[in-house]
């Protein structure tokens, strides 16, 4: 009969899973809802929350910053932190679930079981993360959103029917992410914007995050709209004109507003949105650009009040 | 008048989580039952093949309809106003979810994990999906016996319709829908059977102990007093306890299985078992040149589900409504119900009359517009007064609603401080409604007041305590004429043997009721003793007195001599009989209109009035009530707090099906699952500002009567919040929910942006038994005591702590994580015990709600504050608002809403623990 068993090292985890139908939990959240709505498939459960190797955050010489796969989401929504962890992805984890999950919920399984709906995953690609993904005798490191590409995907990561890893994610059941990695560099504005259909622990119909780094470059990336991150690289382009002159009024202005609104719609242009319970596509359609614009204009604003003070 | 809702100890058992519902019941000898349901809404049923599931661990009865007719039933179809409910479904099933064999094991998991292998063999029919499909030319019939799926139909005509429309200057038409809803108490459907050598004794939670009682007594041909019910409080009822449900299935089963039985229905289930109505209404208006109802035309049609229960008195409640509290000389109204192949419609916080308020409140709004003026000046001059017609042609006695109107509107005209900030492009509006609710009329309660030997008062009711304060109103009903202090009352549970009949604790009646029949009980009691005493005392009746300190003296002595006096004690000792008792009847009669002879159709009315101001994103729909203000008429506050309670409950159970409570059945096959699938209102729903009055009779007025306030308020919430979008942005919604695909969709008046409510495709099937893992011995320490228990390692915490450790104050409505009533503190974190293997709490140290020492804070924060109504939720409150403030001292009213966004309270308690908790927070800080 299957059991659970809690690793006691990192080597020794990676080996319980690299077994058929074994699989990792950490803060428990994606299992034992699985198990709730009938879609527990037995096997072994590894226990790897409580391991040295995937907890803590640390920041590198370099400024580069080291988030644990195990930080509980409630550890990155911690305010007093915010030289270790950006508030914009503070903002994503003040999002998340309800007080209570992020307690013991995790920044690897909220990639994993959450993925393309996640608000954390839109702030870590915003901010450029990278993650660090470990099996038995391999570890290899790919920047976050190349998890979401089609033609390597395993099957046995497939998403249910609940915006939980909407898109199957290019990562293997035996493997488990030990760390997510942020560069050094700090964004100078960040804009975050969330649209629920009510209030409390809902799932987003659209999450939007904006950083915009000190030497214009902006990363603007949509989650919980379509089956994988989606990035707008028209708006980019024009965040980082914007960003590079010197103009009074160049990031303020209703035209600017404006364009970023139609560039918006233009990069949604080519993507596939998505139909489910929370909205049908053509409603984000509509609705992403205007948040697209509200987390642009703010990022703006904040890096404004930055080079101000 | 008293201030309190619930005792303090009464709160405090809800706090610490040690008041005992149904579900925390335990009977030796108990076995569990799981029930196996149809996945279709419409099929014949070839054969059901039990033999694998009877043979797995633990089970000891697979029973299906046949194995019924052994019992010899007087009927094997129940319903408390239509018998048309198989107990078990036997040729046919009509709805998803309905039970089709119910499986008898040891453990709760043995049972669900035997239902699993009860194999179906069913030939799908075509099934009717909604009212059109139903009431199609050829349709299927949902019941043989029912031509046309017509479950009921109720109408009147009242006055000169084709002189009305002659005067007619103005008018409005359209077509006004509401969807279906859940009732989600947060404690689900449960019920204990045990068959005795006297008869049937049941533990149930439902609304109406008389009720069910009689019904099980009808079903199973039995004397009434062979059936003995009792009913804990319970964990929320909005009416979704109100009719059988359960309860004949349990009896039945506990008859062959020769054992009790225990069936608790997981949350998937309760979205099968009861609903409410989903409506369409059309409804027609015409005003005169001076803004005065020239007629009301209306046509109801609502869903009633595949089997009546309360539907005949919804539909009737609807129509009774529809028109409004309007001086309207023409009216013709026809309310039809009908069958569908849909779960069964049942009663729901408002019955009727939301989904009539719905289509006629906002009529008077889109008609304010047509005409250019002032919604609440149209409503101003056409509001009935004392003695005006309704549109039914009854004459209303006591009309207070342009009382309540002005109360609403003068509360949101003088709301203080500056209006938030919303954002840049939000709009604010401002909208009122106005509600009107019948009362279940006539309707019967008996009471029993009783002096004991020891000193104690009895006080024996059928009224159930589902967080409205009952027993607090009843208590306080004996007190007034008894004059004891609160200590020596004592209320107690429902149970059929001992308390006398009551017709249902619902319809908002209990206050008055309950009141009226506890206070004559109270007065035959005192007569009792007072004559019981003279006698005693050889002087006639009138020369004596009860006295406060339970002693009966002899009034009117001389001076100086001391007065005679005899303790009631003495008198109960000396009757032999144990106790000296009081009996009390009430009845609502319906007035009789001495002008037409005809009967009224309620004793009397609930009156309310709702307005709103709201913030509306025009870019993306996204509607937020920013300030509620409700004004209802009570006649008399029995109780400050509770009517306060309720007053807000109302709002709060209102803001869901308005802004996005939408129960989206199928007949191809999707209902909810869960909590994470169907949304009620959080804390985060509470407006900012919430204001209600309950308005009371003047010392010269008449109608000084208790109305009740439990559903005064909740028909004018979504109205109230359409208009106030209208006055915002300018669309009139005729759909609920408001949410914001469908206000952008009405905004931009393009309907592929509304969210599409056909949920096929999707399968409905109850969760699986999930597999088991290897025992593991598990060592925690949990409100300071050690605990060793050998558990499978992926079941929840949450079950460990509650089922194999006892601990009940450990709730499981959802399961998902969603309501947070399983809050525990681990290893000083308050999480969700619900979404945590218990393998991985090893060593843990634990600690629930029941553990918070006697001076808590928060504890004795809630407690102060009343801060609960049912409770079912408040322990989970009461440890994840007590962390937050550990974590962050300094939090502010915004972090508390924040920190309490994941418990969930269907009773609506938000804004009085937010008033707790805040109060807590300052004293901590001291």
């Amino acid at each position: 009969m299957a059991e659970l068993v809690v690793a006691p090292t990192l080597d020794a985890a990676l080996e319980r899973l690299a077994a058929p139908g074994a699989r990792a939990v950490a803060g428990g959240v994606g299992v034992m809802l699985g198990r709730m709505r009938g879609m527990d498939p037995g096997g072994d459960l590894v226990g790897i929350g409580q391991l040295p190797e995937l907890g803590g955050a640390t920041s590198g010489p370099d400024g580069t910053i080291r988030l644990g796969g195990a930080l509980t989401i409630s550890r990155l929504a911690r305010p007093d932190d915010e030289r270790v962890v950006a508030p914009l992805l503070q903002a994503a984890a003040l999002a998340t679930a309800n007080p209570g999950i992020r307690l013991v919920a995790t920044l690897g399984g909220n990639i994993v079981d959450v993925g393309a709906a996640s608000d954390v995953v839109a702030a870590l690609i915003a901010l450029d993360a990278r993650v660090q993904i470990v099996r038995r005798h391999a570890t290899r490191t790919v920047p976050l959103i190349d998890l979401w590409t089609a033609d390597s995907a395993d099957p046995e990561r497939a998403g249910d029917d609940e915006g939980r890893s909407t898109s199957p994610l290019r990562i293997r059941a035996d493997e488990i992410i030990r760390s997510v990695i942020l560069p050094g560099a700090i964004p100078t504005g960040w804009g975050w914007q969330r649209l629920t259909l009510h209030g409390a622990m809902d799932r987003s119909a659209a999450s939007v995050a904006v950083a915009i780094l000190a030497d214009g470059e902006a990363r603007v990336v949509l989650t919980a709209a379509a089956d994988r991150p989606v990035r707008f690289p028209d708006v980019e382009r024009l965040v980082r004109a914007a960003a590079s002159t010197d103009l009074p009024g160049a990031t303020t202005g209703s035209g600017f507003a404006a364009r970023l609104r139609a560039a918006a719609v233009a990069d949604l242009a080519a993507e596939t949105l998505m139909t489910d319970d929370r909205a049908p596509a053509a409603y984000r359609r509509r609705v992403v650009p205007v948040l697209v614009e509200r987390a642009v204009l703010a990022a703006f604003s904040r890096a404004r009040a930055g080079s101000d003070g | 008048m008293a201030d309190e809702a619930l005792g303090a100890d009464a709160v405090d058992a809800r706090v610490r989580g040690t008041l005992r519902y149904a579900i925390d019941l335990s009977i030796p000898g108990m076995a569990h039952a799981a029930l196996v349901r149809s996945p279709v809404a419409a099929a014949r049923i070839r054969s059901i093949s039990t033999i694998r599931a009877a043979s797995m661990p633990g089970v000891s009865n697979v029973v299906t309809a046949a194995d019924l007719d052994g019992l010899h039933l007087a009927d094997q179809r129940f319903g408390t106003v239509v018998a048309d409910q198989p107990i078990l479904a036997r040729d046919r099933v009509r709805h998803i979810g309905e039970p089709i064999a119910m499986v008898v094991a040891t453990t709760p998991a043995e049972a669900w994990a035997a239902a699993d292998a009860v194999e179906l063999d069913l030939l799908a029919t075509l099934a009717v999906e909604d009212v059109d499909a139903a009431l199609a030319a050829g349709a299927p019939l949902v019941h043989d016996d029912r031509p046309g799926n017509i479950l009921g139909r109720a109408n009147f005509t009242n006055g000169d319709l084709a002189a009305a429309e002659r005067a007619t200057v103005h008018r409005s038409s359209g077509w006004y829908t509401s969807p279906a809803a859940q009732q989600v108490t947060l404690e689900p459907q449960v019920c204990i059977a045990r068959w005795t050598d006297t008869g049937l004794e049941m533990w149930a939670a439902t609304q109406s102990p008389s009720r069910i009682a009689a019904e099980l007594a009808r079903v199973f041909g039995l004397e009434l007093d062979q059936v003995r019910l009792h009913v804990p409080p319970l964990g929320g009822g909005y009416g979704g306890k109100n009719h059988a449900k359960l309860e004949p299935l349990v009896a039945a089963v506990a008859a062959i299985a020769g054992r009790p039985v225990r069936l608790v229905n997981r949350r998937v289930e309760e979205f099968v078992t009861t609903t409410k109505h989903g409506a369409r209404i059309w409804l027609e208006s015409g005003v005169d040149a001076d803004a005065r109802f020239t007629f009301r035309r209306a046509r109801i049609v609502m869903d009633g589900g595949a089997y009546a229960h309360s539907s005949p008195a919804v539909m009737r409640a609807g129509m009774l409504v529809v028109c409004g509290p309007y001086r309207v000389p023409a009216a013709e109204v026809e309310s039809v119900m009908v069958y569908t192949n849909l779960p069964p419609a049942g009663s729901f916080r408002g019955l009727g009359a939301n989904q009539a308020a719905w289509a006629g409140e906002r009529q008077v709004d889109e008609l304010a517009r047509e005409i250019g003026l002032d919604p609440v000046e149209l409503r101003r001059r056409n509001v009935v007064r004392s003695g005006d017609r309704l549109p039914t042609g009854e004459r209303v006695a006591g009309a207070h609603w342009a009382a309540c109107l002005d109360a609403a509107t003068a509360s949101l005209d003088s709301a203080q401080g500056p209006i938030p900030d919303l954002g840049p492009g939000r709009r604010s509006g401002i909208g009122v409604a106005l509600a009107m609710k019948h009362t279940m009329t006539p309707s019967r309660s008996e009471a029993v007041v009783a002096a004991l030997v020891d000193g104690t008062v009895e006080v024996r009711s059928s009224l159930v305590d589902m967080g409205q304060g009952l027993p607090g109103v009843l208590a306080q009903a004996a007190i007034r004429h008894l004059g004891l202090t609160q200590a020596r009352i004592r209320v107690i549970e429902p149970d059929t043997a001992r308390t006398p009949f009551d017709a249902t604790t619902s319809s908002s009646r209990g206050t008055w009721s309950g009141t009226t029949a506890v206070e004559r009980a109270a007065l035959a009691l005192r007569d009792r003793l007072e004559t019981a005493a003279a006698a005693r005392f050889g002087v006639p009746r009138e020369a004596v007195a009860l006295g406060a300190d339970w002693v009966v003296r002899v009034v009117d002595v001389e001076e100086g001599l001391e007065a005679p006096s005899l303790p009631v004690v003495d008198l109960v000792i000396a009757s032999g009989d144990g106790e000296i008792s009081g009996h009390g009847i009430a009845i609502n009669e319906a007035p009789v209109d001495p002008e037409t002879g005809t009967t009224a159709s309620s004793s009397h009315w609930h009156q309310g009035a709702v307005a709103v101001r709201v913030s509306v994103d025009p870019e993306t729909g996204v509607t937020r009530v920013l300030e509620a203000h409700g004004a209802a008429w009570a006649g008399r506050v029995v109780n400050a707090r509770g009517a306060r309670l309720q007053n807000e409950g109302n709002i709060l159970t209102g803001l869901g099906p308005t802004l996005f409570e939408s129960l989206e059945l199928a007949t191809g096959g999707w209902a909810p699952r869960d909590l994470l699938d169907y949304r009620i209102p959080s804390i985060l729903d509470l407006p900012d500002r919430l204001e209600t009055v309950a308005l009371e009779a003047g010392p010269n007025e008449p109608d000084k009567e208790p109305t009740g306030l439990g559903e005064s308020l909740i028909p004018a919430v979504a109205p109230a919040v359409a208009a106030a979008i209208a006055d915002a942005v300018g669309v009139d919604l005729r759909d609920l929910p408001l949410d914001p695909t469908r206000v952008l969709a009405a905004i931009l008046d393009d309907p592929t942006l509304e969210r599409s409510r056909d949920s096929e495709g999707r399968s409905w099937a109850v969760p699986g038994t999930a597999p088991g893992r290897n025992l593991v011995r598990l060592t925690l320490t949990v409100d300071g005591q050690p605990a060793d228990v050998l558990v499978d390692p992926g079941w929840s915490l949450a079950t460990v702590l509650r089922e194999s450790l006892g601990h009940q104050a450990i709730r499981q409505p959802c399961g998902v994580g969603t309501c947070g009533a399983c809050t525990a503190v681990v290893d000083g974190d308050a999480i969700r015990t619900c979404l945590r293997p218990a393998g991985l709490t090893q060593n843990a140290t634990i600690v629930t709600a029941a553990g918070l020492a006697d001076d808590d804070p928060f504890r004795q924060a809630f407690v102060n504050a009343g801060a609960a109504q049912c409770g079912f939720c408040i322990p989970g409150m009461v440890l994840v608002a007590r962390s937050a403030f550990e974590r962050e001292p300094d939090i502010d009213a915004d972090g508390i809403r924040r920190a309490l966004t994941g418990n969930l309270c269907r009773c609506g308690t938000y804004a009085r623990v937010l008033a707790a908790v805040e109060a807590a927070v300052a004293s901590g800080r001291r």
